[in-house]
């Protein structure tokens, strides 16, 4: 089955068997790339399928508004990554790093007091060790993901999709203004948590993160 | 080296993190960008531990997900449920096209009983001129703004979920629809001037009378 626009468009004049047929189509064509998209960030398979398969049916009770220019798969990547951001700020209220001065809180200094420790002892010959780099890395990106779920995500889609303000307002479904808002918070929230990470690759920005 | 505000310090760094060129980035920023980017794009994410779910299974779901939710109808088990409640085991025997011919049947006697009054038939399905199809129509109104809110009460009172919006200054209502509309419901979209569509959604957008 076609899942082009044009077929999606009938599909939502005609309803029924053409949509059934179009979902499973779907899912067993491009499914699993969006539940690993989700799982990922979630954590937890049985919370991506809810998400992919929220988005989908959101999508199908749009589907009059979708524009035949478009690509369904973009519009539907684009609807499950709006759950997905729902589904993690859902999932993790978020602390405050800084105080009213920008000074890290207590709380936050500690944790980066303990991935500092957690980074080990870092010789010459362990730096130049990509896995434990790459280890390292992992455990500041998923700690910081814990803390900011829907930051850590977004910040991960900037960089392998290259999105610009705009992207980011539309995902975010907030003004340019709350866009950049937030693309200010990405960074302050992020640094705390790659301080270690940064102490072993760039001494000199980790100084930088650290600040 | 250029100083530069905060917030347009965090721009540069969001610009370096997405792969854009920036011209007169601090050097700091530049160096903090450049090595998160790197890493990010090194150490992809990975799925958790566990399987993916069964493709056929979740596909399962996904379809009783997308009927509880109404963009599909029932499922045919579930709508010939009835003759079982009725009339027991033994119903479950009768052929499937029964209801079809019984309906006909049903359809014909009323129609010659009553004299055939098809002109007098309080659905019209022109109601509103079609402007891509069931799912997408266009009504005209001298005052779009008010057509738009009484729409969306009409609507909603009705019990459908409606929502407002405004495109390059048109306005309109983006609905959605249980599949299938019951009678009611159809008729509610007739008096609003609407045909009702056989899929799950609905735009009526309103342009102004000439």
């Amino acid at each position: 089955m076609d899942l082009g626009a044009q077929a999606f468009a009938r599909a939502c004049r005609e309803g029924g068997a053409l949509i059934e047929r179009w979902l499973r189509v779907f899912d067993r064509t491009h499914g699993a790339a969006l539940y690993r998209e989700a799982a990922a960030a979630l954590r937890d398979w049985h919370a991506a399928e809810d998400v992919v398969q929220d988005a989908l049916v959101k999508a199908w009770q749009r589907c009059a508004t979708f524009r035949s220019e478009a690509e369904p798969l973009a519009w539907v990547r684009q609807i499950m990554r709006h759950t997905l951001l729902d589904a993690l700020r859902a999932r993790a209220p978020e602390q405050p790093l800084h105080d009213e001065a920008g000074k890290l809180t207590p709380d936050a200094r500690a944790a980066v007091q303990r991935l500092s420790l957690g980074a080990g002892p870092a010789g010459p010959e362990a730096r130049l060790r990509e896995h434990q780099v790459e280890a390292v890395f992992r455990r500041c990106f998923d700690a910081f993901a814990a803390a900011h779920p829907a930051h850590a995500t977004v910040l991960r889609w900037v960089v392998e999709e290259g999105l610009d303000n705009a992207a980011v307002a539309a995902l975010l479904d907030r003004t340019p203004g709350a866009a950049r808002e937030f693309i200010s918070q990405c960074r302050k929230k992020a640094r705390p948590f790659f301080a270690a990470w940064y102490a072993l690759v760039s001494p000199a920005d980790a100084t930088e993160a650290s600040r | 080296m250029t100083d530069h505000a905060p917030e347009d310090d965090d721009q540069h760094w969001f610009d370096l993190m997405a792969g854009r060129a920036v011209a007169d980035a601090h050097g700091r920023t530049r160096g903090d960008a450049a090595w998160l980017r790197a890493a990010l794009l090194a150490y992809r994410a990975v799925p958790p531990a566990g399987q993916m779910p069964d493709p056929q299974a979740r596909a399962a779901r996904l379809v009783a997900r997308a009927r509880g939710a109404g963009v599909l109808p029932p499922a045919p088990a579930a709508r010939a449920g009835w003759r079982q409640r009725l009339f027991g085991q033994r119903a479950a025997r009768w052929p499937a096209r029964w209801p079809t011919w019984s309906g006909a049947a049903l359809a014909l006697m009323l129609a010659v009983g009553l004299g055939w009054r098809g002109g007098d038939a309080p659905l019209d399905d022109t109601a509103a001129p079609l402007e891509r199809g069931p799912a997408e129509q266009r009504l005209t109104d001298a005052d779009p703004a008010a057509r738009q809110q009484a729409l969306l009460q009409g609507l909603r009172a009705a019990g459908f979920e409606a929502l407002p919006f405004e495109r390059l200054g048109r306005r309109g209502v983006e609905v959605v629809l249980p599949v299938p509309l019951t009678p009611p419901q159809r008729q509610a979209l007739h008096r609003l001037g609407l045909r009702p569509p056989e899929g799950p959604g609905l735009v009526v957008e309103i342009v102004p009378a000439p």
